[in-house]
């Protein structure tokens, strides 16, 4: 009789617990149906925890297509090689060489190449090497390149390598050349250009 | 058997003969050029033996006049015009200069031009200050910190000289330290004045060892071959054709009011341009994307120093923009020939002393 009463008292006891995660289960499931939990990484982010850890969880993550977690990795490294990349096309257009930087140049060293060139073919050779590597980043080279192109106040050589480069870029990715505005670019440049 | 063994052999003695390669161009230096300056000048002309020289365009054989682009080519054009390596505190006075006897000098094309002319990217001896004459200086702050003034990278010496007998009608006598009297004959005697400038890292950020790297000895190279040319020429047609002087730049361009620029498409800052160009044409894998775009930018700045116009000083080869463009498509705008104008070059035949 006693031993009839516990093992009554331990399957209502499971039934019970059944019970409650069979309502936490319902409750959570038709609070977001289709989307990630809130701790879910957006795209390319960190995985983060998420409700697979329940129990049942596998059955919700079915409903809900994920990245596999490698897959997921290389996106967040590809957006941070963005961003990174993104910072160093910053610096480096801050570091490109002007008019006015010429202006400060000595007559004896505009006689060689002014170290304000130096430095910025240090930079742009810097670009090109990371591009090198990491063919990915061409589309934000290329803006890099359009803008550093049109940008009158910088040195005609500068700016002729970049024009060179965009239009390579640009014939690479979108398999035509770079329909730029002649008013901008003057005929120098261009003919430069077209040297190398 | 016995051919494979003798394929084996020679390939090895090949590599060997490639990899030992000295060059043929012997400097002779001056007491004050440092040992570390003897060996990276020392290195970069081995390098320059064994390197492989593009020149699709047949430019540079044109204008150095050479039949091919062999190392070995370019290393005699560079022995007739490069002889004497100076250092920049070397002494430019009493106890170095000489007359040595009055001279008979080729008469000017232009005789208004022949006396007391602007010397222009020759450096000026009659200062007696070569640090501020027309070389090729840069303003890198290790040479601030010792010296406040610009830090010489090379200068053509021997030219200048020259042009200060010729004035003078005498023949010029100089003493290099170390190596005894040389009597300046004619404008291609060789004798460079080389800075700090020359063997400092071209980005301020960089660590000093990378002076020794392929960008740094092409950079070098380029320089020399620069200054070489300043070794040539006469002023049979104008004074300012003698030792292929520079021109002003003028209004609208970068260096607009300095003596930066060259009027002819045959001179210093082509010579360095194809250089580089060949440089970057000839050389394989063994160059980096970095090292190519470095050498690539100080091309196009010698380049935009020509005032012939471009389009027919390039005469542009396989490996330019449009060549590349136009394998894939047609109607490219900007790679419509423009209109062609009349290509200025001068005479690189020097002039010499007559006689006494």
């Amino acid at each position: 009789m006693r031993r009839s009463k516990v093992f009554g008292i331990l399957v209502l006891s499971i039934l019970g617990l059944l019970f409650v995660e069979y309502v936490i289960v319902s409750w959570s499931g038709s609070k977001s149906p289709g989307v990630p939990g809130p701790a879910a990484p957006p795209e390319g982010g960190a995985p983060g925890p998420s409700s697979s850890t329940l129990t049942h969880g596998h059955q919700i993550d079915a409903a809900v297509p994920r990245p596999a977690p490698v897959e997921t990795a290389v996106q967040a490294a590809r957006a941070q090689a963005r961003e990174d990349f993104a910072r160093f096309l910053e610096e480096t257009a801050a570091k490109l060489p002007s008019f006015a930087d010429a202006k400060g140049v000595s007559a004896s060293e505009a006689h060689g190449h002014p170290a304000i060139l130096n430095t910025a073919a240090a930079e742009l050779g810097e670009l090109a090497e990371r591009l090198a590597r990491d063919p990915s980043l061409r589309p934000q080279a290329l803006e890099f390149y359009q803008a550093c192109a049109l940008n009158a106040e910088l040195l005609r050589p500068v700016r002729a390598l970049c024009f060179n480069r965009a239009q390579l870029l640009h014939a690479d990715l979108h398999h035509e050349i770079w329909d730029y505005d002649p008013a901008r670019i003057p005929r120098d440049v261009i003919e430069l250009a077209k040297t190398f | 058997m016995f051919a494979r063994f003798a394929a084996l052999t020679l390939m090895t003695v090949g590599f060997l003969v490639q990899a030992g390669a000295a060059s043929t161009v012997e400097l002779k230096y001056s007491t004050g050029v440092t040992a570390k300056q003897r060996e990276l000048l020392g290195k970069d002309l081995d390098r320059l033996a064994t390197m492989r020289f593009g020149d699709s365009s047949g430019e540079l054989r044109r204008v150095l006049k050479l039949s091919d682009t062999s190392a070995s080519s370019l290393e005699g054009w560079l022995r007739t015009r490069a002889r004497y390596v100076i250092d920049e505190k070397h002494p430019f006075d009493d106890d170095t200069v000489f007359a040595l006897a009055p001279m008979e000098y080729p008469a000017a094309g232009d005789v208004s031009g022949s006396q007391n002319t602007t010397v222009d990217g020759v450096p000026e001896i009659a200062s007696s200050k070569a640090e501020e004459g027309g070389g090729t200086p840069s303003t890198s702050d290790q040479g601030k910190a010792e010296d406040p003034g610009p830090t010489i990278v090379m200068a053509n010496m021997g030219a200048a000289l020259y042009r200060v007998g010729r004035e003078n009608q005498v023949l010029v006598g100089f003493n290099v330290m170390g190596q005894g009297l040389v009597p300046i004959t004619s404008p291609r005697v060789g004798l460079f004045q080389v800075g700090r400038g020359l063997f400092q890292p071209l980005s301020p950020k960089w660590e000093p060892k990378v002076v020794e790297d392929f960008v740094h000895s092409m950079f070098r190279m380029d320089t020399l071959f620069h200054e070489a040319r300043h070794s040539d020429g006469s002023a049979k047609v104008a004074a300012k054709q003698l030792a292929f002087g520079h021109e002003i730049c003028p209004p609208g361009h970068e260096y607009a009011g300095h003596y930066a620029c060259d009027r002819p498409s045959n001179g210093p800052y082509r010579v360095g341009a194809l250089i580089l160009r060949s440089v970057i044409e000839g050389c394989g894998p063994e160059c980096s994307a970095r090292d190519t775009e470095i050498l690539t930018l100080l091309y196009a700045d010698s380049m935009s120093r020509i005032l012939t116009p471009l389009t027919r000083a390039s005469q542009v080869g396989q490996d330019d923009l449009c060549a590349k463009l136009l394998r894939t498509r047609t109607n490219i705008p900007f790679c419509e020939a423009p209109d062609e104008s009349a290509v200025q070059e001068w005479d690189e035949a020097p002039e010499a002393a007559i006689g006494g």
